[in-house]
């Protein structure tokens, strides 16, 4: 079977084209893209439930005013507002779930009680902290109680 | 007046196609003498509309609700696409689907005029779109426009000797 073609538009490409697309930043097209990203899931959240734009802002305790400037993607939503609108229609706006990363530990500890054993600061809790570009000669010259945050190596 | 339908390949991105018009055997589409007119002294008000159809093309699709409400009789799918938060210009669209959309001209709204037919320059672009948006919708409905690639391209035929002619 014949494959068949189709006549599509004529291309244009141009120097004002070219002109109009470097406007601005990456950053600014970003902040753009996420309004409107969150309002479109929130719309398409609507929409799967059926709910209209008039009983959406009685949910929400708005005028439908607000809600057609939410939804018209220049909002810049705070994040209260999205978190009432997720718990309300049930939908997912922000990732806070996602698992936090592991904490960085630290400690204070007396310069006068470190020990270098094998080019680790150890101190006599048996841990050993791994400090860079702390030279230790210097920091074991200070004065006894001087202290240093170490990070655990 | 002749026009015709021409493919802004710089804009068009995975989510949707991007078009404007040519009029008469011009040099530049309607949206790029909008850009040519506006983009140096309303350069933050342009770039903002350019992170929208970016948007659009890229990401979220050509969705009503980033629109201002039809501007036209019934049928005639013409959009606002403003300058949000400054709303200083108007430029006009054809959305024909979520996925395809036809930029036109526009310009400055003046602070004292309440609807765009009180202003010249902007009831001139809006009805050159109407114009262009009635001869498209009637060849859609006559199949001599149709969707390819899944509703994502117009394919068919785009050139438009005089929209009077069509029925």
């Amino acid at each position: 079977m014949k494959k068949q073609i189709h006549k599509t538009a004529r291309i244009r490409t141009s120097s004002v084209l070219e002109a109009f697309l470097s406007l601005g930043s990456p950053e600014e097209d970003k902040r753009v893209e996420n309004r409107m990203v969150l309002a479109a899931k929130i719309d398409d959240a609507l929409k799967a439930q059926g709910i209209g734009k008039k009983q959406f802002a009685d949910m929400m305790g708005q005028k439908p005013s607000v809600i057609t400037k939410w939804l018209s993607g220049g909002h810049n939503f705070t994040v209260d507002t999205l978190t009432d609108i997720q718990r309300v229609l049930d939908v997912r706006l922000l990732a806070l779930d996602e698992a936090m990363p592991q904490q960085q530990v630290y400690r204070y500890v007396a310069i006068s009680s470190v020990q270098i054993i094998e080019n680790k600061w150890c101190i006599d809790d048996g841990q050993s902290y791994s400090l860079p570009n702390i030279p230790v000669e210097s920091a074991k010259t200070t004065p006894q109680h001087f202290q240093r945050e170490l990070k655990l190596a | 007046m002749k026009f015709e339908l021409i493919k802004l390949h710089q804009l068009c991105g995975r989510r949707a196609t991007v078009y404007s018009v040519s009029i008469d055997d011009e040099e530049y589409t309607l949206f790029e003498k909008f850009l040519i007119e506006n983009q140096k002294e309303y350069e933050k008000e342009v770039s903002h509309i350019k992170s929208q159809i970016k948007a659009m093309a890229q990401s979220t699709g050509v969705r009503d609700r980033y629109f201002k409400k039809p501007e036209g009789k019934p049928g005639q799918d013409i959009w606002d696409l403003r300058d949000q938060p400054y709303r200083h210009l108007r430029m006009y669209c054809m959305r024909i689907t979520g996925a395809v959309i036809i930029l036109g001209g526009g310009g400055p709204k003046p602070k004292e005029i309440r609807a765009f037919q009180e202003n010249p320059k902007l009831h001139w672009e809006n009805n050159q779109l109407r114009m262009v948006s009635d001869a498209i919708t009637q060849r859609i409905k006559d199949g001599d426009i149709y969707w390819i690639n899944d509703g994502l391209e117009l394919a068919g035929d785009f050139i438009f000797d005089d929209p009077t002619d069509d029925p």
